[in-house]
């Protein structure tokens, strides 16, 4: 046995670390004890049951009978028995007549305790003192499991516990803190404050007014009008009947289907939305926003980040700071504006209006008009209903199939424009302009770079400084059109149709070549002269380059 | 299987030192040397109850199964324990570790008394052992949040005002709902729901100081990765 002894000091090293840690600072809760409560009371339809509680478990369900009855447990701990026993005793659960309905409350010697200012040194208090400091072990937690008629109204007040109630209709407030917050298949008018805990309302069948700041917010299969606001926690939204509100400080709000408008503002996170059957308005600073299936309307407002939008009923505006915006099938009208970062439209059924500073800009089939104002990245345009006006700077551009007039103005980079059902108009600082299909006049302003147009149809005008010129290809040359061509420095190429009805003047200043008679002015008193000397298409030339007028079958 | 030494030893007539020559020729003493410090061992552990997190589960469940097995033995009929007492000897080596095994059920029923007993699922109080972990955990954040305040409050200054004002209401609203958990845990200090908020609130804090070390400053484009 003396084997055995020798393991008896290390055992009592167990006993005595156990009972240490038992006694820290701890040792606070070394009495817990619970005591359950029972009330009941009756009530009828449509009548108010008023719920005051702190940090207490409420569950909430219905019954058939027209009555609230409570099944409460209360539980305390402390480090002394005594106070535990007191506390106990001393908790009451009322549930009286109040107001339009009942009073459900707790009622407990932690009421005192909780009031301002220290309660006062006797009786049980006394216990709380260390000379006169104020020490509190004591701890509390309540659960109640309530029932009440499936049409009842609730006004629920509580803090620091979870909330559940299901099955239940009427006028639902319900006021928490720091809890969780669940409404199962409830409905009537819900109004709900609470923070940092999770909020959900699967199902609810009437309005909701959510309020729970630093906690997130799920709501589906709502039946009426839906508004929300929290902060710094994800708000998730699915099948809303009315109309969605959301307002969220740095939140992630997701979901789908409202029936109605739809409002959404947060910052800092994403947003997205999809099927929305009425307007959609979005304001996201630094938020990512998606938008799919909007019927009507779409106001998009953010910076900094993506915008995406797919399938706009009506009118789309997107106003973004510096984001890269995407938008594809619109029923409506576009209007967008960003910077710095692709904008890709697509599919608009309407006009569109782009300004973009610094952004690259690509459009394709757009029904309506196409205005674009840019600048230092490259202008794509293809597909154009109505007529196409870009104002940038330092940006290529290339348009394709314009049904009406374009306009273009740029600098510093090439213009390409192909099928042009109305008049094109060019301007561009050190730009070279190619121009194909022309259905009406063409209009070029430019200065070092070349201007290649051809298979034109209408009357030519390209005003060069330092530009070459060259004209091919003429598919028509209608009876009142007119061709002039100025340059500096550098050769013009014409190429006319050989059986072309023209009078050429030319104001030269190096070799000329011509198929055709030509007029050599040195005025513009002489080259009116000339013109009306003979009829037919007139033709003047002027550069001081050579000038070289071919004839094509 | 026993040893003559052992016996020696364990009657007093061979000091440590000579005993501990001996048992390293012999298999038999070894293994009651190792015994031994296995239970010293076991025992040293719950000097830093706090620092071993897993320690109260761990003695639960010996205490569990050894309370099965005297269950299950107490249940047994007579005319078993009888047949059963055919193969005492067979048990007989085993009984050097009962003391032991009847200390430390002792030890660890201390435990659970104050312990876990009270630290059920179901209740809304924390136990002491299950709260002191719980503070420590709160040290461990506190800790951790003033080293990064340290270093994350400076660079904040040189966030452009879009961060500054995020962040700082950011931090600010944590701030407020620690101090309300921590004004309702001095009346209520071992709510388990408020412990548990207070908890979230400082891992909130903790992490979004984090955010703020890693964000990359772009200027004029306060932008947030997605």
């Amino acid at each position: 046995m003396k084997k055995y002894s020798r393991l008896i000091p290390f055992l009592w090293i167990c006993v005595f670390l156990v009972a240490l840690s038992s006694s820290e600072a701890g040792t606070v809760f070394k009495y817990k004890q619970s005591r359950g409560f029972s009330k009941s009371a009756s009530t009828a339809p449509g009548k108010t049951l008023y719920i005051d509680t702190y940090s207490a478990d409420i569950t909430i369900t219905t019954s058939n009978e027209n009555a609230v009855s409570v099944e409460a447990k209360v539980e305390v701990s402390d480090e002394d028995e005594e106070i535990v026993r007191y506390f106990l005793d001393e908790t009451q659960l009322f549930l009286e007549p109040y107001a339009d309905g009942l009073r459900l409350r707790v009622s407990s010697p932690m009421d005192e305790l909780r009031k301002p200012g220290k309660p006062p040194k006797k009786g049980i208090y006394r216990r709380f003192y260390r000379g006169n400091k104020l020490i509190i072990r004591l701890s509390y937690s309540a659960r109640l499991s309530i029932r009440i008629p499936a049409r009842h109204n609730l006004e629920v007040e509580n803090a620091y516990g979870n909330i559940h109630i299901g099955g239940v209709s009427g006028n639902l407030h319900v006021f928490n803190r720091s809890g969780e917050v669940r409404l199962d298949g409830c409905g009537g008018e819900l109004e709900l404050r609470n923070s940092y805990g999770p909020v959900e309302v699967p199902v609810f069948k009437g309005p909701v007014n959510i309020n729970n700041p630093s906690g997130s917010v799920e709501v589906k299969n709502i039946e009426g009008d839906v508004s929300v606001e929290n902060s710094y926690a994800p708000v998730r939204f699915d099948t809303i009947g009315g109309s969605l509100t959301i307002s969220s400080n740095s939140g992630k709000v997701t979901g789908n289907n409202v029936g109605g408008d739809c409002e959404i503002t947060s910052s800092y996170d994403e947003i997205d939305v999809k099927e929305v059957k009425g307007r959609l308005t979005v304001k996201g600073p630094s938020c990512k926003v998606t938008a799919k299936d909007i019927a009507l309307d779409a106001h998009i407002e953010n910076s900094y980040s993506p915008v995406s939008v797919t399938r706009v009923g009506g009118i789309l505006r997107v106003k973004s700071g510096s984001g890269a915006v995407t938008a594809d099938d619109i029923g409506g009208d576009a209007f967008i504006r960003s910077s710095y970062d692709n904008i890709v439209l697509s599919n608009i059924r309407g006009s569109a209006e782009i300004e973009g500073p610094s952004s690259s800009v690509s459009v394709r089939e757009v029904d309506g008009d196409v205005t674009i104002a840019s600048s230092y990245n490259s202008v794509v345009v293809d597909g154009v209903g109505g007529w196409l006006d870009v104002r940038s700077q330092s940006a290529g551009v290339k348009a394709s199939d314009i049904k009406k007039d374009a306009s273009i103005v740029t600098s510093y980079d090439r213009v390409e424009v192909f099928k042009v059902g109305g008049n094109l108009r060019v301007e561009g600082s050190s730009t070279s302009i190619k121009a194909e299909d022309i259905s009406g006049d063409v209009s070029t302003k430019n200065s070092y770079g070349s201007v290649v147009l051809s298979r034109t149809s209408g009357s030519i005008e390209v005003h060069g400084s330092s530009s070459r010129i060259e004209i091919g290809q003429i598919r028509n040359l209608p009876e009142n059109s007119r061709i002039e061509l100025i340059t500096t420095y550098e050769p013009v190429i014409l190429t006319l149709p050989e059986d072309a009805d023209v009078v050429i003047s030319v104001f030269p200043g190096g070799k000329i070549s011509s198929k055709f008679p030509v007029y050599h002015v040195k005025s513009q008193t002489q080259k009116l002269e000339a013109e009306q000397a003979k009829g037919g298409v007139a033709v003047y030339i002027q550069t001081s380059g050579s000038i070289n007028i071919k004839s094509s079958k | 299987m026993s040893c003559k030494e052992l016996e020696r030893y364990d009657r007093g007539e061979m000091d440590e030192a000579e005993f501990m020559r001996h048992a390293a020729s012999c298999p038999i003493c070894r293994q009651a040397l190792q015994l031994d410090e296995e239970v010293t061992s076991w025992a040293k552990s719950l000097k830093q109850p706090i620092e071993a997190p897993h320690l109260w589960s761990r003695i639960e469940e010996v205490l569990l199964e050894e309370r099965a097995e005297e269950q299950q033995l107490a249940q047994e009929p007579q005319v078993e324990k009888k047949k059963k007492s055919g193969r005492f000897s067979l048990r007989w080596r085993f009984l050097r570790i009962v003391p032991a095994a009847a200390a430390l059920l002792i030890v660890v029923g201390i435990g659970v008394y104050f312990g876990l007993k009270s630290s059920a699922p179901s209740s809304g109080l924390l136990a002491e052992k299950a709260l002191a972990r719980v503070e420590k955990k709160e040290q461990e954040y506190m800790r951790a949040i003033k080293d990064l305040e340290k270093q994350a409050l400076p660079q904040m200054a040189d966030l452009n005002l879009d961060f500054v004002f995020l962040y700082r209401t950011r931090l600010e609203t944590i701030d407020a709902q620690i101090e309300q958990c921590r004004e309702a845990l001095a009346l209520n200090p071992a709510n388990a729901h408020i412990r548990r908020y207070l908890i979230a609130a400082l891992q909130e804090k903790k992490e979004t100081l984090a955010e703020v070390l890693n964000l990359e400053d772009e200027g004029s484009k306060p932008r947030r990765s997605i």
